[in-house]
């Protein structure tokens, strides 16, 4: 019964992606509530298969089609794959109950194709990130890849003007991203004749370490890493991240590029790992994650447009996972995790907060946020929790993760580990700078004259808080977290590495 | 149960937890309008009391709270952590007395704050936990710094802010290396080793605990808080480094050292110095001295005494600044060459002012008498003869400059004619206490002993003390009486170790700060050109004609990323890795 529920998972938002249009067009009113409850739906069925994996500490295995082992395609959801799946669905829910122009002001509604469009674009990229999370074979993997990339180019284009371009840069980097993977996996397959992860990491001692074999990694390696916006391949990223509209932009900015450090994670951690070229791509993702992590940081630093400036602190923060996934020990990886969610959580609050505001004013200017705290204190105070995370204030969330972080790199020793704390903590301080910078402008400074008043719409304004909530949560019951949710697929990593040594 | 019995459950008995709701409450009841700007310490009292309350019942153990994979253990309570949970909040309690009258919301929320962080570090029982209420402390305490309200203090308090973050990277380094040297043992206890983390951590300590010539931040802020704010400062922050230095470095043999420079070099300061808060701050350095060097020498006896020393010397500095405090209120002037003549305008603040200064002259039947001599004789015990008579010799230098210069020359001396405002009673009572508390612990010292940490007993009224003392003091007064026309106050301002941005290299390195502020500009033009140049090179090799438009120019810092560049660094990679997987 439970099994069918992974089958489900992907399922369900796939049809809802078919189902929007049709139902925007027939039925305009309908739509948004529709949309939040299949979504409402899909994280329900995430957080059982969570609760019986975390439970159970087994996984949930579904074979499509009923193919038996190594042929048939393989859903799989181990603790690591739960919780990134839980992450995924449970974000798109705040995303979903929002209308789709919630940030253009109360009289443009969206035309119905628009609508639908928008909801089903939505609703795939759920299926093809929670496919990705679930799928335990390589090319099916890039499936889903597609899928999500696809939904994700039709999100940020529907913003339109610059957002179009933005969106085709997006489409040129990750279809290149694409073609790198697939060849990585054409070549795994010629060598081994498996697609299956598990049958991979069976295999694969086996086979002579020649050129094919360093060539499959390398491609695999850097076609995800541009995926993952793992500096310097993260050209894409504040374009896109900046331009999709407010909705949209909260969830992408959220899980899209961690969901590929997920695959990363699977498939150097795990499946490749053993392999020369393995080892060798893990070490230089430690010291681009650790460039990135001081490059975002600056280049943040150096913004003067906030959406921006959130978007470059996401290429810093995707450097610390990845430079953690990089050194690739148990507390690495479960600072590693904890960062994912942490960060999920406060970026999606800011990134919705912030862009919507910025929407709505039509300017991103940071100096267009200043006297918000007397305007609207509770939005202001949702986005300081937020930011404060993002520097790793305490009781935050962020506190914890990179304190899990900085504890690890510093067990982890050697240059690479050096260079990563000093990295991690240089990170801290620039965030500091630039949050503390626009938080100073909302609390300590009078609505400059002439600029329009902000206001966040009340169907923005509700998850902003919401996350801003569970950001507080995550900080106080930092434990449980930890316990609960990242031990476990902590567990699911190392306990595949451990039966392979 | 009796309700009060709650308190005796560690939640409920922090100290610090009371503090802090004392702030909220503070905080929320002023901002709501519920009570008026005068009233403003109204609370902040209340919950004080009940602080005092909670520490004096505190059970001894650890409770600890899991973040993470840490164990962080916020309540750790043995006697020595105890000792300065009650001190602090007594002190807490009696700077809002005092202040009362004055302190508005701001203030009083960054008093409590500044005192539940203070005894939140006291009461850590890990690194962690130390290490972030440390920080806490110091940035409460330049909020309460810039509540003086002056332009100086704003200045100060900035400086004060930069001196701490620099000593709290140093004790974070220090915190790091231990944890790792130390395979992750995070616990606060005596640091074995020596080598860098020794050296980091005390350092940062160090800094908090104003050993020269990190000591620059006390003299330079402390005058330039408001009256109410001194009291708080002069309590807390050293006191909270001598607690940590007890708790990781006793008995490290460089401390003795340091403790008796210390003290020396605080009273030479003092004995010239002229701005009467200045004189008294120079005072603290020169008493944490005395608890420094006894905890350098590490006997029992000299822990206790450290120990000991540090509860007395909370009492009495809070009640010379109270006294420098009520001397500001009354006339409006701050140095000892614009006073004079004032003690038949206020006679009951100058004589609770002269409690505070034969206590911290150690006057027999005064409470500092009772734990400075304990670390004179630990000193003697445990054979540092050198440290025993240069910490005598601070002594003199301590009562002639507190006990008879300063008096002399602002209550006593040439009457000026000072025109002097009468002094409110809620500050005469917290001078009034804060007085019976010393004389108190003077004649009953087993009331103080008996909460020391550790079981050494010493009895401080044998015949031999009490006639040291007395030669000392009356020695002192020798001294004053010969020569007190080369002791007279001069109007101006000794350059200590700020001659570092005050004195003759500030007056070198100030060009140098000018010339590199103009050269900002230029470098900041070669580096978006360069950058803009770069750009454009590789926008021209890796997608001719997606040339940047004029949106670089105005904002270099926007720029895209051409998105060939990410395709072709992409290739780069996967060479990368082929090569270096191949060699």
């Amino acid at each position: 019964m439970i099994e069918a529920l992974a089958g489900l998972l992907v399922a369900l938002p796939l049809a809802g992606a078919a189902l929007m249009p049709m139902v925007a067009v027939l039925r305009r009113r309908g739509t948004r509530w529709l949309a939040f409850g299949l979504h409402l739906l899909t994280f329900a069925a995430a957080a059982a298969v969570f609760a019986r994996t975390a439970a159970t500490g087994e996984a949930i295995a579904h074979r499509m089609g009923g193919w038996p082992g190594p042929f048939g395609i393989e859903l799989r959801l181990d603790g690591l794959s739960a919780l990134i799946a839980l992450l995924v669905t449970g974000l798109s829910c705040f995303v979903a109950s929002a209308p789709v122009d919630a940030s253009r002001g109360a009289t443009r509604r969206a035309s119905p194709v628009r609508e639908g469009l928008v909801r089903g674009a939505l609703s795939m990229l759920v299926a093809g990130l929670v496919g990705i999370a679930a799928t335990r074979d390589v090319f099916n993997l890039f499936v889903f890849l597609e899928i999500s990339s696809l939904a994700v180019y039709t999100l940020v284009a529907s913003g339109g003007g610059r957002a179009t371009v933005a969106a085709f840069r997006y489409l040129i980097a990750g279809t290149a991203a694409g073609s790198l993977y697939l060849l990585g996996v054409g070549f795994l397959y010629g060598l081994t004749g498996t697609l299956n992860m598990d049958d991979l990491a069976a295999r694969l001692p086996g086979v002579e370490a020649d050129a094919a074999l360093t060539a499959a990694v390398a491609l695999i390696a850097a076609g995800l890493a541009i995926k993952a916006a793992l500096f310097p391949l993260h050209g894409w990223l504040p374009d896109a991240y900046v331009f999709a509209p407010a909705p949209a932009a909260g969830f992408i900015s959220a899980v899209m590029a961690k969901v590929s450090a997920y695959a990363l994670l699977r498939l150097l951690g795990e499946t490749l790992r053993g392999i020369p070229a393995g080892a060798m791509a893990l070490e230089t993702m430690v010291w681009l994650g650790t460039l990135g992590v001081l490059v975002g940081g600056g280049m943040a630093l150096a913004q003067r447009d906030a959406p921006r400036m959130l978007a470059w602190s996401s290429v810093s923060a995707m450097g610390a996972i990845l430079l953690a996934v990089g050194i690739g020990s148990p507390l690495a990886l479960a600072g590693a995790l904890f960062h994912v969610v942490a960060h999920a959580l406060a970026k999606g609050c800011l990134f919705l907060g912030v862009g919507g505001l910025a929407e709505t004013l039509g300017a991103g200017d940071r100096r267009a946020l200043r006297g918000l705290g007397r305007r609207a204190p509770w939005t202001a105070a949702a986005l300081t929790l937020a930011a404060f995370s993002m520097i790793g204030l305490p009781p935050t969330a962020g506190f914890s993760s990179k304190l899990l972080l900085l504890r690890a790199s510093l067990a982890e020793g050697g240059p690479a580990g050096v260079a990563a704390f000093v990295a991690l903590l240089a990170s801290s301080g620039l965030a500091a700078l630039y949050f503390l910078r626009v938080l100073e402008g909302i609390w300590f400074r009078p609505r400059p004259e002439g600029r329009p008043a902000q206001r966040l719409p009340r169907a923005l304004a509700a998850p902003v808080l919401s996350l801003a909530v569970l950001v507080l949560l995550g900080g106080v019951f930092s434990a449980v977290v930890e316990r609960e949710f990242v031990s476990g697929a902590v567990e699911a990593v190392a306990g595949a590495t451990a039966d392979e040594r | 149960m009796n309700p009060l019995d709650w308190l005796a459950i560690p939640p409920l008995a922090h100290p610090g937890l009371w503090l802090a709701l004392g702030a909220l409450v503070t905080a929320i009841a002023t901002a709501t309008g519920v009570l008026g700007r005068r009233a403003a310490s109204a609370p902040g009292i209340l919950f004080a009391a009940l602080a005092v309350f909670a520490a004096s019942r505190a059970p001894s153990g650890s409770v600890d709270f899991r973040v993470a994979r840490f164990d962080l253990v916020w309540y750790h309570a043995d006697d020595l952590s105890v000792l300065f949970a009650l001190v602090f909040s007594i002190v807490t309690l009696l700077g809002l007395l005092y202040g009362a009258h004055r302190l508005g919301p701001g203030e009083t929320v960054a008093a409590l704050l500044y005192a539940a962080s203070a005894v939140a570090t006291v009461l850590a029982g890990d690194w962690i936990t130390f290490f972030v209420f440390w920080e806490a402390m110091a940035i409460t305490s330049v909020a309460l710094i810039w509540q003086g309200g002056l332009p100086e203090s704003r200045r100060a308090g900035m400086r004060y802010l930069l001196v701490h973050a620099a000593g709290g990277a140093a004790l974070f380094v220090g915190i790091a290396l231990h944890a790792s040297a130390s395979g992750g043992v995070l616990d606060l206890g005596r640091l074995a080793a020596t080598g860098p983390p020794f050296w980091f951590l005390l350092v940062g300590v160090g800094l908090n605990a104003a050993i020269p010539p990190l000591h620059g931040w006390l003299t330079d802020a402390y005058p330039e808080a408001s009256t109410t704010g001194a009291v708080f400062c002069s309590a807390l922050t050293t006191k909270t480094a001598v607690y940590a230095l007890l708790r990781v470095f006793p008995g490290a043999e460089i401390l003795v050292s340091l403790g008796v420079a210390m003290a020396l070099y605080g009273v030479v300061f003092a004995v010239i110095e002229n701005d009467f808060r200045r004189l008294l701050g120079y005072h603290i350095i020169s008493q944490v001295g005395f608890m420094v060097a006894g905890v350098g020498i590490g006997t029992e006896l000299a822990l206790n005494g450290a120990a000991a020393h540090a509860y007395s010397h909370i009492l009495y500095k809070a009640l010379l600044f109270m006294g420098a405090g009520a001397l500001i209120e009354a006339t409006g002037r701050r140095r000892l060459t614009d006073l004079g003549g004032v003690f038949r305008s206020m006679p009951v603040a100058a004589i609770l002012y002269l409690v505070g200064a034969l206590s911290i002259s150690g006057a027999p039947l005064f409470n500092g008498f009772i734990s400075k001599s304990m670390t004179l004789s630990a000193a003697g015990e445990a054979h540092f003869y050198f440290a025993e008579l240069f910490l005598s010799l601070a002594a003199v230098g301590t009562f002639l400059s507190v006990g008879l210069k300063l008096p002399w020359f602002a209550f006593f001396g040439k009457d000026r004619g000072i025109a002097v405002r009468p002094l409110p009673v809620n500050l005469l009572a917290a001078m009034a206490i804060t007085a019976g508390l010393c004389l108190l612990y003077g004649v009953r010292p087993d009331l103080l002993y008996r909460m020391l940490p550790f079981a050494a007993s010493y009895d401080p009224f044998t015949a031999g003390h009490l006639a040291s003392n007395v030669q000392l003091l009356v020695g002192a007064a020798v001294l004053f009486a010969l020569g007190f026309r080369r002791l007279a106050p001069t109007p101006t301002r000794n350059l200590d170790a700020d001659w570092i941005y005050r004195g003759r290299p500030g007056r070198i390195a100030r060009p140098l700060v000018t010339g590199a502020r103009a050269l900002g500009p230029v470098a900041q033009a070669v580096r978006s050109g360069a950058l803009t140049a770069a750009n454009r090179a590789i926008v021209r090799l890796a997608a001719p004609g997606a040339l940047a438009t004029g949106a670089v120019r105005r904002d270099p810092f926007s720029f895209r990323t051409p998105i060939g560049r990410t395709v072709l660094l992409a290739a780069m990679v996967v060479g990368w890795l082929l090569l270096a997987s191949r060699l």
